[in-house]
């Protein structure tokens, strides 16, 4: 049981060669491009979710920030797809591997940091201490906002695994409860089976949350910095 | 970028922006008019703090560089102590 448990988070091998790049690379199939004026009702629909999200989302943002739309906007998808995708039955989220939202985080957070720094000095330094600190705590406050800075994209990719492996991990258990309770008392599987239902439908939506959380957390990492 | 168009949320007679957008939007122009450059001229400070306040944006720039300093100060001081310092020889 303990060595199933965590059995789905293992990067999947076929022959010995890794299949995550492709696990990687398979939700852009679920996003095609048109060059046609009217597209059909898939396209559509996608352009219409993704015009109403890169408003939202882009509408704090100056010029210079809204150079980033492309990325936060493939971002997004990216995320929101890989964790719907996850939900799937045996599959694999990539999501689950810090590894992989390091590799997300960290880029995005230092090219908004380096962008700020290298466009607005002097306000990204001013931004380290908070306006009206008293002055014995200056030092002190610095210090905190220093690390608290670094804490950054270290605290945006724990989140989204956490909260992604976890619920995997809710699933699988109250799966594994639902099956074993079966033999010993149908009621009580069947309260457990309700349970592992709604469970299921909070996936769906923390799926699509941790999605919008990232992109705007990095989003708003790049309105402090332009 | 155009975001001035109607978004499919907002209804029909209503503006182009929705609730939430222009909330976004008003909430960091007052951010912005709170801490941006043209409010360092309300502060009228002298001497030292002139330099070193809590409250234009130079002034929170240089206590964050003189904080900076200070830790790159202490840790050299003892960094160059401990060479200095003889290894204690037995007796």
């Amino acid at each position: 049981m303990n060595e199933n448990l965590f059995a789905s988070f293992i990067t999947p091998m076929m022959f010995g060669l890794p299949l995550v790049t492709l696990i990687v690379l398979f939700p852009s199939l679920l996003f095609p491009t048109s060059s046609r004026l009217v597209n059909n009702r898939l396209i559509s629909l996608q352009q219409w979710m993704l015009q109403l999200v890169s408003k939202q989302m882009m509408s704090i943002h100056n010029t210079k920030g809204q150079t980033w739309a492309l990325m936060l906007m493939s971002l997004i998808l990216f995320i929101g797809s890989t964790n719907l995708l996850g939900l799937l039955p045996h599959s694999f989220t990539p999501t689950t591997q810090l590894s992989m939202n390091l590799g997300m985080a960290i880029p995005l957070w230092a090219g908004a940091v380096i962008t700020g720094f290298r466009n607005k000095t002097k306000a990204s330094l001013a931004h380290f201490l908070p306006q009206g600190t008293p002055t014995p705590l200056i030092p002190m406050l610095v210090i905190i906002e220093t690390i608290s800075l670094f804490i950054q994209p270290v605290a945006l990719a724990v989140r989204l695994t956490a909260n992604i492996t976890a619920g995997h991990l809710l699933m699988h258990l109250i799966g594994g409860a639902t099956l074993a309770l079966m033999s010993i008392n149908t009621t009580t599987a069947l309260i457990t089976f309700i349970i592992l239902i709604l469970l299921t439908v909070l996936e769906f939506a923390v799926a699509m949350i941790q999605a919008y959380v990232f992109t705007l957390l990095v989003s708003l990492y790049l309105h402090d910095n332009t | 970028m155009d975001l001035d168009h109607a978004s499919p949320l907002c209804g029909a007679g209503m503006e182009s922006d929705c609730l939430l957008v222009r909330a976004h939007r008003e909430a960091f122009a007052l951010i912005e008019i709170m801490a941006g450059p043209e409010a360092d001229a309300q502060f009228h400070f002298t001497g030292i703090k002139k330099y070193f306040n809590s409250y234009t944006l130079t002034g929170r720039m240089n206590c964050v560089l003189a904080t900076y300093g200070s830790i790159a100060l202490i840790v050299l001081y003892f960094k160059l102590r401990s060479k200095k310092t003889p290894a204690v020889k037995a007796t």
